[in-house]
């Protein structure tokens, strides 16, 4: 309850496995890394690659020439540095949006956890229910809502639609039945707290890891949510990094101003938020999935 | 000890009046109880699991409504108020310590609500944690505290509050058996000292019977007895309470009453044991039940070995076959079986039995019947089988109705009813 460790449970003994079996394993392992691997290369490579060594050279090693940092300077200049304003959107959209999500399916999760109220069952099953039904199909509803309230085109109209989760309640539930015990809630009523603070001062504490974890999860998902900025946003100044880039890329399809190295090396950097968010996050992230999943 | 007085005059009593309680799925956990802790006294409500009295300490508490009747905490009808407006303070079983506050945090949280200069709060924490010896531990958190330690800060967070009562629910059954017995000896050094109100949950009837100024012993939502610990154990008032109140368990055996010219007698399997004249003069009811069966209890402390010739042998002595012995240091405890029903009335050892009878108490074939004995500072060498000459002390018998479980000692409705 209080302070207790989990041990990692111990490495599973080496078993004597033969040479031959050793080598087939390894080489099935190596082939499915080089699967997911082999696109990120594939990018890694193109963003030091010239317009013209994109579409001559071999795709998994260097050009002609290290063309890295002009692509940058390039990225960054182009239409008056609109690609840092991507960015900083996208970094806008998904940290608010998925901070949300975060605060409000804990919040939730911990209701349904630790309440028993009448309509909970019927909450329960809907939120399962919710769990299957995938988010495009909303987007396009949401969109004919939001246009009638002349909400669209607005960056609140990208970020609310995107906080609330079914399955961040759902896993906030689950992490709340067991990170929280009840007789702690009882505790802190009989020590004089309401239901609110109990849940600020008490048991969010306790939640924190669960939120974490929800939160990179959410803000993964929200960086790379496509449709919704899409259709919500029309506003150059407003887009997403992907949604940019995609316009970008029709452009530079089209043979006009925007070369497709541009593009590619756009690419590249749109992912280097998410990776270091992780980075950061790691820790705290790695213990809520040990806790929720040993307590 | 301490330079602040942590003795408050604020005790208060506690009276409940015929309280029930149920649950929204029909579950009767507590059944039209009524009870009256009086100033300064320390109630314990003891039971085995489900028999209501963590139930019952949670509606005191105010963690659970109320479903009828009316609970008084002073002259306060408290059913509608809210816990953190009813001056309690609660010691958890699992301590429920905050973990992400340090011992000094945990014990200022309840303190820091109550508007409380800064200055007041770190002088009441300070000398709450020097009475408990927390002193040394109040910058730490409650993963690095041992198990007594953490105890201890649950014990100290509900005193620091000086409240008007204290309700714990089975403080110590987390920790191991040595840690609990100097611990159970601190509570009652603690709540000596400071005269506060408690009432107490365990199913440990040891810790029942040392803590408790009064005794409640519940079973199935309703309270079974309430008496001083003396009286709980020397005048059990139903079957349950006697077997549940001892250990070992009290002998209980169905028996035959008869009499002959020279007096009464109970008789059970081969055995047969005269009733003293004084317990005839207690028990009147027994005449009643002459030549009918009753339930007959002898507590394993009040038999001994029957030693050379003794004189008035005759009418308190029984032989039986030895099956197993158990030496416990001082004492020995000698388990035998005899050939006549036992009655088994505490729930958690109903299923030891194979025939049942009713829902009050079971019915076994051939009854085992355990003597307590001394050691003695020449250890014997018990064999196993070989037949072995007890001494009953026949003063210090019980009869029960075997219909109702009801003791058959008179006065015994109203001992129940002065409560």
């Amino acid at each position: 309850m209080i302070g207790r460790r989990h041990a990692v449970a111990a490495h599973p003994a080496e078993r004597a496995v033969g040479p031959v079996q050793r080598g087939a394993i390894n080489f099935l392992m190596v082939c499915v890394l080089g699967y997911f691997l082999l696109p990120l290369l594939w990018v890694m490579f193109a963003a030091t690659k010239s317009n013209r060594d994109l579409f001559t050279t071999f795709g998994l090693w260097f050009g002609h020439g290290f063309e890295l940092f002009g692509n940058l300077d390039d990225l960054f200049a182009r239409d008056g540095g609109i690609f840092a304003r991507w960015m900083l959107n996208t970094a806008v959209y998904s940290g608010v949006a998925a901070l949300g999500t975060a605060i409000t399916s804990a919040m939730a999760g911990y209701a349904l956890a630790k309440y028993r109220f009448r309509g909970r069952g019927l909450i329960l099953a809907v939120t399962l229910g919710a769990i299957m039904v995938p988010p495009q199909t909303l987007v396009l509803p949401i969109f004919f809502m939001l246009s009638k309230l002349e909400a669209t085109g607005s960056p609140l109209s990208v970020i609310v639609p995107m906080i609330p989760s079914p399955i961040g309640v759902y896993l906030m539930k689950t992490y709340a039945e067991s990170a929280v015990p009840d007789e702690l809630i009882d505790a802190a009523r009989v020590d004089g707290d309401g239901d609110v603070r109990i849940f600020w001062a008490i048991a969010f504490r306790l939640l924190v890891p669960g939120v974490v974890t929800v939160f990179l999860l959410t803000f993964v998902a929200d960086w790379n949510n496509f449709f919704l900025p899409l259709v919500m946003l029309n506003d150059n100044d407003l887009f997403t990094v992907g949604v940019g880039l995609t316009n970008w890329s029709q452009v530079a399809g089209a043979g006009l101003d925007v070369p497709y190295s541009v593009v590619s090396t756009g690419a590249l950097v749109s992912i280097v938020p998410v990776i270091l968010v992780f980075a950061v996050m790691q820790r705290s992230w790695q213990s809520g999935l040990a806790a929720g999943g040993l307590k | 000890m301490s330079n602040v007085p942590l003795r408050t005059g604020l005790a208060t009593r506690i009276s409940i009046e015929n309280v029930s309680k149920v649950y929204p799925d029909g579950t009767h956990a507590v059944r039209d109880v009524s009870l009256e802790v009086p100033e300064g006294q320390c109630m314990v409500l003891v039971g085995p699991s489900g028999c209501g009295k963590t139930t019952l300490l949670r509606m005191i508490a105010g963690l659970e409504a109320v479903t009828t009747g009316t609970l008084r905490i002073g002259d306060r009808i408290v059913n509608a108020v809210p816990p953190q407006d009813r001056n309690i303070a609660m010691v958890f079983q699992s301590y429920a310590l905050y973990p992400h506050m340090t011992v000094y945090d945990n014990m200022a949280y309840a303190l820091k609500r109550r508007r409380m200069t800064k200055h007041e709060v770190e002088a009441r924490v300070r000398s709450t944690a020097e009475t408990l010896e927390l002193s040394g531990v109040l910058r730490k958190k409650p993963a690095a505290l041992s198990g007594g330690q953490r105890q201890r800060v649950a014990m100290g967070r509900a005193i620091v509050r000086q409240p008007a009562a204290f309700l714990m629910d089975e403080p110590l059954s987390n920790l191991d058996a040595k840690l609990r017995t100097q611990m159970r000896a601190e509570i009652a050094r603690i709540r000596a000292e400071l005269g506060i109100t408690t009432v107490y949950v365990t199913h440990d009837q040891i810790e029942a019977l040392t803590l408790g100024d009064v005794v409640a012993v519940m079973d199935g939502g309703s309270v079974q007895q309430v008496s001083d610990p003396q009286s709980i154990y020397r005048e059990p008032e139903n079957l349950f309470v006697a077997s549940f109140i001892g250990s070992p368990a009290m002998n209980t055996v169905m028996a035959t009453t008869e009499a002959s010219e020279d007096g009464m007698f109970v008789v059970f399997g081969d055995h047969r044991l005269r009733i003293p004249a004084g317990t005839l003069q207690r028990m009147p009811q027994l005449h009643g039940h002459r030549g009918s069966p009753v339930v007959l209890g002898i507590r394993p402390e009040d038999v001994g070995l029957l030693e050379g010739s003794e004189m008035d042998r005759d009418g308190r002595a029984l032989t039986a076959r030895l099956e197993l012995s158990e030496l416990l240091g001082g004492v020995v405890d000698l388990h035998f079986s005899i050939a006549t029903q036992q009655v088994i009335a505490d729930p958690e050892r109903r299923d030891e039995a194979t025939v049942a009878d009713g829902d009050r108490s079971t019915i076994a074939p051939r009854a085992r019947f355990t003597a307590r004995i001394a050691a003695g500072s020449t250890p014997r060498d018990w064999r196993v089988g070989e037949p072995v000459d007890l001494l009953v002390d026949t003063t210090a018998l019980h009869f029960f109705d075997p219909e109702s479980g009801r003791s058959l000692a008179a006065g015994y409705a109203a001992t129940t009813s002065s409560r």
